[in-house]
C-alpha cells in the first residue's frame, strides 16, 4: 500500500524492565499532517524516536513506505527530525546548519547552495543566512531546525513538540506556516504534542494516546473532537461535561437514567456491543453545545435547571459554571495528571457543576446572566456523545 | 539617597575581585616589571642589551629548544591520551562518571614529591619496569631510563595529565548529546559525526588543556631536578641556577624574559594550529 507512510506491526518497546509501548499497531497515511497527541510520559516521543531510528524496538516491525526499516540505522533512514530544543549545531552558522545533510551526502557545492537558499527562503530566513545560531531568536532557531530537516526531502518529517518553547503568538504564526509548508511539500508530517489546540489545528489525522501508552482513538480532528470514543479522549481533547448514568433501552431507542435529574434523551447506536439495557455508561456534552438561557425555550430534547455558580470571561466566549441539583454528574475540572487516570476519574470528581460556553457575538447582550441567577440549560441529543468507557 | 551598603552591594563583583586583583599586582605585575627592567638596565651601564647578548650561545638555544619540545610533546601526549578517556567517561560511563573522574585526578591527592619519587623506583636500573620487561624477554639488558630526558618526560606526562583531563571533562559535560542524534538524523555516520560535530565542539577544552599543560611544562623545575639532578638542562633549572646559585640577576632576568617570549611565540603557533584544525574539520 503506497498510501501508507508508516506502519507499526506489533511494536513493543522496553526501557530496561519498563514496558513503554506494548503491541502497538499503527498506520500513518502518506502525504498527510499526522498528529500524535497524548499527555507527557505516554510514550509518544518514543514512537517518534522509533520511526526516526533513534531507538531500537524490542519486538515487532516498522515499515516506511512499505519497506521494512526495523533494522535500518538512523543515518540510512529517509526520515528527518525537528528536535524539541532544536539541537542546532552551535559551531555552524545558519547556512552551514541547513547544508549539513546535503554536505554529508556529498552533493556538489553549487547545488547545495541553491537548495539551502531555496529552503531558507521558504521558512522566511533569507536575511539570516550567514548569521550564527546564537544571534537568532527562538522562532528563527525553530525555522532553521525545520529548514535543516526539509532540505533533505525526507519521506517523513518528524516533529517533536517543535513549538513547546515558543510564546503563544509566535506559536500560532508558526502553526500556520507549518500547515502551509506541509500543504506545499506534500511530505508526511508526524507531529508529536501534548497540546490539543496545536494538534487539532495542524493535523489532517490524529491519534490520541492514553497515559498508559495505548492509542485511544484515531481519526480526523473533527471526528475526535465531536465523537470521542472514551472519557479520556473527551476530556483530553477540549473540555466536556460527563454524565454518568444507566442505559434504559426499548426496542427502538435508549435514554440515560442519571440519578437526581430527569432521564436524558440520547442518541445511541444499538449496533454497538456495549449499548444495552442496564449498562452503566458516560455521556459527554461539550460546553459549547449547551444553550444557557434565563427564559424557557422550546424544541430541545434535553433540559436542565441550575444556578450560575461562577462566570469566567474569556473574551471571544464566556464560560458559565452552573450548579445543577444533582450529585452524580461530573464535569471536567482542569486536566491534571491525577484525573487523567481513568479509574480515578470514575470514583471521584463527582461534581454538580456543568460547564457552558457561550460565544460573545454581540457587544451587549439582551439577557444578561449574573452569578446566582437561575438558568435553563438546553441541548439536543444529537450533540451529546455516549462513551464506550 | 543611596546608603553606603547599597553602593557596595551594587558593585559587589568589583569588591569581591579586589583581593585577587591586589594579589596579582603585588605578586605578578610588579615582579614582572622589575624583571623586565632589570634585564635592560644596570647601574653601571645604564640602558643596555648586553645581558641579552650573553644569551646568544648554542647552549642557551639548546636549552630553550629542549624545554620547548618537551612542553609541546608533553601537552600533545596528554591530549592524545586524555581525549579518548574523557570521551568514554562522558558518553559511556553514565553511572560511574563521578568515580572515574575522581580516580583520574587521584595523583593530585598524593604529595607530589612522594609520587615523583615512586616513579624513581619504577624507572631505576633495578626498578619495576626493567624487571617486568626483562622477565617478559622484551629486552635483554636493563634499559637506561633514570637520569635521562625519558624519565623527565614520563613523570611530567603523569603529573600534568589531570590538567588536561579536567578542562576536557568540563567541555564534554556541557556537550549536548542530542547534537549527535541530529547529525546522525541528517545522514552522517559515527565517524563523520565525530569529526564534524563532537570534535570541533570539544576543541575549546582541548585547547585550554593544551595551553595549561604546555605553559606549566615549559618552566618545569622540580621534576628535572629530581630525575636528572643539578644539571642545567631545562629553562626552569637554568633560571634557578642564575638566580639562586650563581646570583646573576641581570642575565637571569634577561633569560626569563627571553624564555617567556619564546613560550609566547610557541603558544601563538599552537593557537594558529588549533584555528586551522577547527577550520579543517568544518
Amino acid at each position: 500500500m503506497m498510501d501508507e507512510a508508516i506502519r507499526f506491526e506489533h511494536v513493543s518497546k522496553y526501557y530496561g524492565s519498563e514496558l513503554v509501548i506494548s503491541d502497538l499497531n499503527l498506520s500513518i497515511p502518506s502525504g498527510k499532517f499526522f498528529a500524535l497527541l497524548g499527555p507527557s510520559g505516554c510514550g509518544k516521543t518514543t514512537i517518534l524516536r522509533l520511526i526516526g531510528g533513534f531507538e531500537h524496538l524490542t519486538s515487532g516491525k516498522i515499515f516506511l513506505e512499505g519497506k521494512d526499516v526495523t533494522n535500518v540505522p538512523v543515518n540510512k533512514r529517509r526520515t528527518n527530525t525537528v528536535f524539541q530544543q532544536y539541537a542546532l549545531f552551535p559551531h555552524l552558522n545558519v547556512f552551514e546548519n541547513v547544508a549539513y545533510g546535503l554536505m554529508i551526502k556529498g552533493l556538489p557545492k553549487a547545488q547545495i547552495k541553491e537548495r539551502v537558499l531555496k529552503v531558507l527562503h521558504k521558512v522566511h530566513l533569507e536575511r539570516q543566512v550567514y548569521k550564527s545560531i546564537s544571534q537568532l531568536s527562538g522562532g528563527q532557531q525553530q525555522r532553521v531546525a525545520i529548514a535543516r530537516a526539509i532540505v533533505n526531502e525526507p519521506k517523513v518529517l518528524l516533529l517533536d513538540e517543535p513549538l513547546a518553547a515558543l510564546d503563544r503568538k509566535l506559536k500560532e504564526d508558526l502553526l500556520f506556516e507549518l500547515i502551509e509548508l506541509q500543504y506545499e511539500l506534500k511530505t508526511t508530517f508526524v507531529y508529536v504534542t501534548h497540546d490539543q489546540v496545536e494538534a487539532l489545528a495542524v493535523s489532517d489525522r490524529m491519534a490520541i494516546m492514553s497515559p498508559d501508552g495505548e492509542i485511544e482513538q484515531l481519526g480526523s480532528p473533527k471526528e475526535v473532537y465531536e465523537f470521542p470514543r472514551t472519557a479520556f479522549v473527551a476530556q483530553f481533547v477540549g473540555k466536556t461535561n460527563l454524565f454518568k448514568g444507566v442505559l434504559s433501552c426499548t426496542e427502538t431507542e435508549c435514554s440515560l437514567v442519571v440519578p437526581g435529574i430527569d432521564a436524558q434523551h440520547i442518541f445511541a447506536d444499538r449496533s454497538k456491543s456495549w449499548v444495552y439495557d442496564g449498562n452503566e455508561v458516560l455521556l459527554s456534552v461539550r460546553p459549547e453545545k449547551i444553550e444557557i438561557e434565563k427564559r424557557e425555550l422550546e424544541g430541545f430534547s434535553n433540559h436542565l435547571k441550575g444556578k450560575v455558580d461562577s462566570i469566567i470571561y474569556h473574551g471571544r466566549a464566556t464560560e458559565y459554571l452552573v450548579e445543577i441539583g444533582n450529585r452524580s454528574t461530573m464535569s471536567t475540572p482542569p486536566l491534571s495528571r491525577s484525573n487523567l487516570n481513568r479509574s480515578h476519574l470514575n470514583r471521584s470528581s463527582m461534581s454538580r457543576i456543568v460547564n457552558v460556553f457561550e460565544q460573545n457575538e454581540e457587544h451587549f447582550e439582551r439577557d444578561i446572566i449574573a452569578e446566582g441567577d437561575t438558568v435553563n440549560l438546553y441541548w439536543q441529543k444529537d450533540n451529546a456523545v455516549l462513551l464506550e468507557k | 539617597m543611596r546608603t553606603i551598603k547599597e553602593a557596595i552591594v551594587d558593585r559587589i563583583d568589583y569588591f569581591l575581585s579586589l583581593p585577587a586583583f591586589i594579589w596579582q599586582v603585588l605578586f605578578l605585575w610588579i615582579p614582572l616589571t622589575i624583571i623586565i627592567v632589570a634585564s635592560f638596565y644596570s647601574r653601571s651601564a645604564g640602558l643596555t642589551f648586553s645581558f641579552y647578548r650573553e644569551l646568544f650561545t648554542g647552549a642557551h638555544a639548546r636549552i630553550l629548544m629542549r624545554s620547548l619540545v618537551l612542553a609541546f610533546c608533553n601537552a600533545l601526549a596528554c591530549l592524545i591520551v586524555s581525549y579518548p578517556i574523557v570521551y568514554f567517561i562522558s558518553f559511556r560511563a553514565s553511572r560511574w562518571k563521578g568515580l572515574l573522574v575522581f580516580l583520574l585526578t587521584l595523583p593530585f591527592w598524593v604529595n607530589f614529591l612522594v609520587h615523583a619519587y615512586s616513579w624513581f623506583f619504577i624507572l631505576e636500573r633495578n626498578g619495576l619496569l626493567n624487571k617486568v620487561l626483562l622477565s617478559l624477554h622484551v629486552i635483554s639488558d636493563p634499559i637506561h631510563i633514570i637520569n635521562s630526558l625519558k624519565a623527565v618526560a614520563i613523570v611530567m606526562f603523569h603529573a600534568y595529565l589531570p590538567y588536561m583531563i579536567l578542562p576536557l571533562y568540563i567541555i564534554f559535560e556541557k556537550f549536548d548529546l542530542r547534537l549527535i542524534e541530529a547529525s546522525m538524523d541528517l545522514g552522517a555516520n559515527r565517524r563523520e559525526t565525530f569529526w564534524r560535530v563532537t570534535f570541533p565542539l570539544t576543541l575549546s577544552g582541548a585547547k585550554l588543556g593544551f595551553f595549561l599543560v604546555m605553559g606549566m611544562s615549559f618552566g618545569e623545575y622540580v621534576i628535572p631536578q629530581l630525575m636528572i639532578g643539578d644539571k642545567t638542562f631545562f629553562v626552569g633549572t637554568l633560571i634557578s641556577e642564575y638566580f639562586i646559585l650563581s646570583r646573576q640577576f641581570a642575565v637571569g632576568s634577561a633569560f626569563t624574559c627571553l624564555s617567556a617570549l619564546v613560550l609566547f611565540v610557541l603558544t601563538l603557533f599552537v593557537f594558529i594550529g588549533f584555528r586551522a584544525l577547527k577550520k579543517g574539520v568544518r
